[in-house]
């Protein structure tokens, strides 16, 4: 380190500099916007409402006020529960599915793995659209409830490929010694090939988990009871919808002050439904880049 | 000694199929345009309407319609063209061939299912007053026979490179006779005899993807009639092309076209290069602690929930939020909401996702760059190239591939800007700029419930978007020996 130092000319050094100072910006522009929400969400609403500038630090007495009001709201403990019900479920059928598929299609001399892999691709070029997919749902009855949600999306087209390109990578011979033991697919694929491509099952599964935690979409066309909603549709009624009736389960606050806890509340539960993400998120960086170099390599 | 030949050039002498493909394509093409397709008479005014697929190329109809050409006719006339060419210059490349005659097929029929249903609304005349003509059964069954000459080639020529390679095998084996070529049939039956464990691991996902994938593509029939619950998908009133008709003649098309290319564009200007100077800045970074940092930093936006994200955004947009009192800081008396006035939609929409993608985005540019040989840049040094000379002559070129096969990606998915996003933003205020085709066919389709004006919409963007998939995995084919199938 020392000796590259040295080797540097007065150029280098000053672009040096110059690049640090710029990464320290772009860190502040990722975080100030969280960090803001962070400071307001503790503030004195009142004085928040007032007036308020560019906060660095939480106005006035450090307030826990709004996340009491957050908490005594009860749509987002259901959302939190309809959430972690659809993540596990849906993760694991999502899992069950794709793993079965892209083993079959990962065996070579079948006569229609070809044809069937460019049936399965077709569909991530051309889809139905919105309107008969929703139809579809209808008609199997599957509209306003849980298997509605979950079965229309139980296989990732993409997350198939690159979990069959991960089983195409396991040498043939491994297969062919388990099948002179006498075992057969199944076996071949719980026991040798689901243990060996481990890492690539991993990234899989957490890209299917995040793409649950983050599902509103389908759920705002599909439930019409709000005690299936998951979070994120919960966290729009709140966030985005002004939902008053949200807000008005909260009471406990005087009518003249309604509009500034509304506005605390926003905050308290923006930090409420992010903070598990960012908590968990740096111990599983490294398998989300993964994923990215994985998914990079056969597109 | 023959070696196997399995790639045998077609002798042009014995594919008497392949030159009638040429001339069944022409002759299609011919009876359309200088036939009668559409004879009429109306039964109050005794006028008659005889009209030829010249007259709808040109526009001379008349009614609603006059002036206007029709879809059909062009795109029968493209893949005619494309049938001809195929036959002519590619022959051993069957998937051109079937696409063509398949879409030769559709556009006729197309053509011919539509101009009935026109008849009634566009021309004013009652359906019963179609009177039958030769034109467009030919027309019809000349289509439908190219399509079976082109299945017929194309199951005769495989048989053909079957029979040549275990000629080919037997003749290595100096065994002069005595072989059966196996059918087809044969093989399916001993493929699936060996691996029928396989296939009913597939099974469940296959009997997913037709139900909710294919499923729905049946449903876009819809497109072509006025859904109604109770006629349901095939039951329901035919309109022909009506649908598509409607959303070109009403000022929504220009609309939700030009916000979907200019959205995508600006997104593609601003959150495509940013990354890739990201990469490049933290790839010169001296010091791997603070790198990492960074890393970890700039990735995080990326995982902030969409609902959560909008939510940030149209707080921080509103007058009294953190925009507002970042325009007051700069001089401005009365802030405005920035998401309140279409003049910032695009501003605001090609931001935020900038701030969120650009950490995460620059990952893979990130991982090319550490492919690069580290010999290079020594032996640019040795050459006596400073930094930015190495930058331009090693690390660019280096990464070159990456680039331009992601760039010809994000031009294949223009047409496709996610709709979530836009609906979770948007308002009646910002709809001039902000309504993209995606989310006009949210409007229409489950806000409204007008399903089968929707479905057109959307079959519109879906068939313009696979094309640009297409046309770009070709591209990035061609350029990069490296594609996506």
């Amino acid at each position: 380190m020392q000796k590259s130092r040295k080797l540097m000319t007065r150029g280098e050094r000053i672009f040096q500099v110059v690049n640090n100072v710029i990464m320290a910006l772009l860190c502040v522009i990722c975080i100030y916007p969280l960090w803001y929400v962070l400071v307001c969400s503790l503030s004195d609403p009142v004085l928040l409402y007032a007036q308020r500038g560019i906060m660095v630090w939480p106005l006035g007495q450090w307030s826990f006020r709004g996340y009491t009001l957050v908490m005594e709201n009860p749509n987002i403990p259901i959302g939190f529960r309809n959430t972690l019900i659809y993540m596990g479920l849906g993760t694991l059928i999502n899992m069950f599915l794709t793993t079965t598929a892209a083993y079959g299609l990962s065996r070579k001399h079948c006569y229609w793995n070809g044809a069937i892999m460019k049936f399965i691709a077709f569909t991530m070029y051309f889809q139905g659209g919105l309107i008969p997919f929703y139809l579809m749902v209808k008609g199997m009855g599957l509209l306003d409830s849980y298997a509605g949600i979950i079965l229309p999306v139980a296989v990732n087209t993409w997350n198939l490929v690159v979990m069959r390109t991960s089983f195409a990578g396991i040498p043939d011979s491994l297969e062919e010694s388990a099948r002179l033991d006498g075992a057969n697919d199944w076996t071949i694929l719980w026991r040798i090939f689901f243990p060996l491509a481990q890492a690539t099952v991993a990234v899989i599964a957490l890209f299917y988990a995040v793409t649950w935690w983050n599902n509103w979409f389908n759920p705002s066309i599909f439930l019409s009871s709000k005690d299936k909603y998951p979070l994120q549709l919960v966290l729009r009624e709140i966030l985005l919808k002004n939902d008053t009736s949200a807000m008005t389960q909260i009471g406990s606050v005087g009518q003249s002050q309604q509009e500034q806890f509304r506005m605390l509340v926003k905050y308290c539960t923006i930090i409420v439904a992010t903070v598990p993400i960012l908590v968990v998120y740096p111990f599983l960086q490294r398998y989300f880049v993964k994923g990215v170099m994985i998914g990079s390599i056969k597109g | 000694m023959t070696t196997a030949v399995n790639t045998a050039p077609i002798r042009a002498g014995a594919d008497w199929k392949r030159f009638a493909i040429v001339g069944l394509c022409v002759l299609t093409l011919l009876v359309m345009l200088f036939t009668t397709q559409l004879n009429a008479v109306d039964r109050k005014t005794e006028e008659g309407l005889r009209l030829t697929g010249l007259d709808f190329l040109l526009g001379k109809t008349s009614g609603k319609s006059a002036g206007s050409c029709h879809p059909m006719v062009i795109s029968a006339i493209l893949f005619a063209v494309m049938g001809i060419a195929a036959a002519w210059f590619a022959p051993d490349r069957f998937v051109y061939s079937i696409v063509s005659a398949l879409f030769l097929m559709v556009s006729v029929f197309m053509f011919r299912f539509d101009i009935t249903y026109q008849a009634k609304g566009e021309f004013g005349l009652d359906k019963d007053s179609l009177v039958f003509t030769f034109g467009w059964m030919a027309a019809m069954g000349l289509s439908v026979l190219n399509f079976v000459m082109v299945i017929w080639r194309k199951t005769g020529r495989t048989m053909e490179l079957r029979r040549e390679e275990i000629a080919a095998i037997w003749s290595n084996a100096n065994i002069r006779s005595g072989y059966k070529v196996p059918t087809t049939w044969m093989i399916i039956k001993k493929d699936f005899r060996q691996h029928w464990p396989i296939y009913l691991l597939i099974l469940p996902t296959i009997i997913f993807y037709i139900v909710w994938c294919y499923g729905p593509m049946y449903g876009i029939l819809i497109a072509f009639n006025n859904y109604k619950a109770k006629g349901g998908i095939t039951g329901s009133e035919w309109v022909g092309l009506q649908w598509f008709r409607d959303f070109f003649r009403s000022a929504y098309a220009y609309r939700t076209i030009r916000n979907t290319l200019l959205i995508s564009f600006y997104n593609l200007l601003v959150g495509f290069p940013a990354p890739i100077i990201l990469a490049l800045l933290l790839n010169e970074m001296r010091a791997q602690k603070y790198k990492r940092v960074v890393q970890t930093v700039t990735y995080m936006p990326y995982f902030i929930s969409l609902v959560v994200m909008c939510g940030i955004l149209t707080d921080f947009c509103s007058t009294t939020g953190l925009f507002g009192e970042i325009q007051k800081l700069l001089g401005s008396e009365s802030p405005v909401n920035l998401l309140g006035d279409a003049k910032y939609f695009r501003t605001v929409y090609v931001g935020s996702e900038v701030w969120q993608r650009l950490g995460w985005d620059s990952i893979i540019f990130l991982s090319a760059l550490s492919g690069i040989d580290q010999e290079q840049y020594e032996a640019a040094t040795i050459d006596g190239a400073g930094k930015f000379k190495q930058v331009i002559h090693v690390t660019l070129p280096g990464i070159l591939p990456t680039i331009s096969i992601l760039l010809i990606l994000r031009i294949g998915s223009l047409m496709g800007v996610g709709y979530e996003k836009i609906i979770l933003l948007y308002n009646g205020l910002t709809y001039e700029t902000a309504d993209v085709v995606s989310t006009y066919v949210y409007r229409k389709g489950i806000v409204d419930a007008n399903f089968s004006f929707s479905t057109a919409v959307n079959l519109f963007n879906s068939v313009i978007n696979f094309l640009l998939v297409i046309f770009a995995n070709k591209m990035s084919a061609l350029l990069t020996e490296n594609s996506l199938w």
